[in-house]
């Protein structure tokens, strides 16, 4: 088991340099729109070669009220309140890219919590040549434990719940999913630069959607919830949002092998395969 | 082991999983989604299961289609039953956490009974396409029967007596028969075979009441002649 971090590379110094560029378009508001299709475009590329870090620095170039002043200024030039459709592309993406970074850190955070945040249990002091001050001191501890044991539990259950509607929000994001645009660029617009955007969407979706699928499955499996495990396959076998899709052959069958694996926990318990009682 | 697996269907896909027959689990798991009557939640995700399996398999991309196709249509009717209006389950005392698996018989009474007492022309239009997953061939008797009764019911949720007979399609544009037929009309569904002859529906008994009287039957006669004229 590993945290999603450690599936990364790098940042190298010139992803720094082309980081730093986005310094010079964000200067001027009415450039913003053009600021936050050059951060997608680097987005793109970092997180297709896992550069999460990378990711998250480029992302904290471009300032948070980006997509207000991206619409402030469109109504300025054309008195219009809708955004012009690769404008409108445009943000939807960075809020795509927004979505997969606060999933991928809310996993992250949890991953550290679940394996590192657990308090210790106090050793018991050996039964024959004990003072009592010692056993008192044991007892004190081990009252402070199961303390401290309840309350990082209840952390867990909220963090453990808050993971999972982040990655839902990357897996069924709204309106059409994640990384697909929901308005059709305008002929004019260069022609090989929006098939090769509309490509590398589409591969980031091959690659992003059964990683999450997987992270999603390890929260659930982790915290007992081996039938709402088994459920993931509704998720990703329905036709609303078409999961299915982005799964190639042997991303299934690894899914298959870590359902299998809940399954077998919940045949253990004396449940059937899906969780449900024995008929 | 294998032997001793066969004969346990519940859990011999997780056997075929483990040796990769991806194929042999998504038969085994279509058979027991068809056995599965105790839960609604069960049942899909053994069809979900099922779909991913074939997914997973080598088997042609022609086969894999068909096969996801029927398990498409068996996983739309889940859908139907989800969703059920909650004001429905709550009046037959159902909780959709643990439902079980209702007939297509059934979730047309539902849908169109009295208790679904905000049923508008979705509701109506769910119930007609519900009769597709009778699994009985085209004007079977029972299926014919049933669907008269859908568009008597879609006719007793308006009262009818006092329409403006001097001005007949503006009145009864607004009804659930017509807003019923106008749905499946932009739906791009073909009328000849959805809507019964009207013959039929004024003698249906639930209706007599309705059928004697005459602005009645002149209404839904002038609304039956303008919609043979939109789509002839």
């Amino acid at each position: 088991l590993k945290p999603s971090s450690e599936l990364t590379s790098d940042t190298t110094e010139e992803d720094l340099q082309k980081i730093e560029a986005i310094d010079w378009l964000v200067f001027d508001p009415s450039q913003r729109a053009e600021a936050v299709r050059q951060a997608n475009a680097l987005m793109r590329v970092f997180v297709a070669s896992r550069k999460l870090d990378a990711t998250r620095k480029v992302f904290a170039k471009i300032p948070a009220d980006s997509i207000d002043v991206i619409f402030r200024q469109w109504r300025r030039m054309t008195g219009r309140t809708e955004l012009s459709p690769e404008d409108d592309n445009a943000t939807r993406e960075y809020i795509c890219f927004q979505a997969y970074l606060q999933a991928h850190d809310a996993f992250n955070d949890w991953f550290e919590h679940y394996h590192h945040g657990r308090p210790k249990e106090p050793k018991q002091p050996e039964k024959s040549d004990i003072k009592f001050t010692e056993w008192v001191a044991y007892e004190h501890q081990q009252k402070q434990y199961e303390a401290d044991l309840e309350r990082w539990e209840q952390a867990l259950m909220a963090q453990t719940k808050d993971t999972v509607n982040r990655i839902y929000n990357v897996l069924l994001f709204v309106d059409g999913g994640w990384m697909v645009d929901q308005k059709t660029a305008e002929p004019e617009k260069d022609e090989p630069e929006e098939t090769g955007r509309l490509n590398q969407m589409s591969l980031l979706r091959k690659l992003c959607i059964p990683q999450m699928s997987f992270l999603l499955h390890t929260i659930l499996h982790e915290t007992k919830q081996y039938k709402e495990a088994l459920q993931l396959a509704d998720i990703i076998a329905s036709e609303k949002n078409q999961i299915y899709k982005d799964f190639n052959k042997e991303q299934l069958r690894t899914l298959f092998q870590k359902l299998r694996e809940s399954s077998l926990v919940l045949l253990d318990q004396n449940h059937d395969p899906l969780g449900y009682p024995w008929e | 082991l294998a032997k001793f697996l066969q004969d346990h269907n519940t859990l011999s896909w997780l056997h075929h999983v483990t040796t990769g027959h991806y194929s042999s689990a998504q038969k085994t798991l279509m058979t027991l989604s068809s056995e599965e009557s105790h839960y609604l939640s069960k049942k899909k995700t053994l069809l979900s299961l099922s779909k991913l399996a074939a997914l997973a398999s080598d088997e042609p991309c022609e086969t894999v289609d068909t096969i996801v196709d029927d398990l498409n249509s068996q996983l739309d009717l889940v859908l139907y039953q989800e969703t059920l209006p909650g004001g429905v389950l709550e009046a037959y005392g159902i909780d959709p956490d643990t439902m079980r698996v209702l007939t297509p018989e059934e979730l047309i009474k539902m849908y169109i009974n009295e208790d679904n007492t905000s049923a508008n022309e979705y509701d109506f239009k769910k119930a007609l396409d519900l009769l597709e997953f009778m699994k009985k061939p085209l004007g079977d008797e029972e299926v014919e029967a049933l669907r008269l009764q859908i568009w008597s019911q879609a006719i007793l949720r308006d009262s009818w007596e006092d329409l403006d007979t001097d001005n007949p399609l503006e009145a009864i544009k607004d009804t659930i028969f017509f807003r019923t037929i106008e749905l499946a009309f932009t739906q791009g569904v073909k009328l000849h075979e959805f809507l019964p002859p009207v013959e039929d529906l004024i003698n249906e008994p639930e209706l007599s009441y309705y059928a004697a009287n005459p602005s009645f039957t002149y209404l839904i006669q002038a609304g039956y002649e303008h919609i043979n004229r939109l789509i002839d």
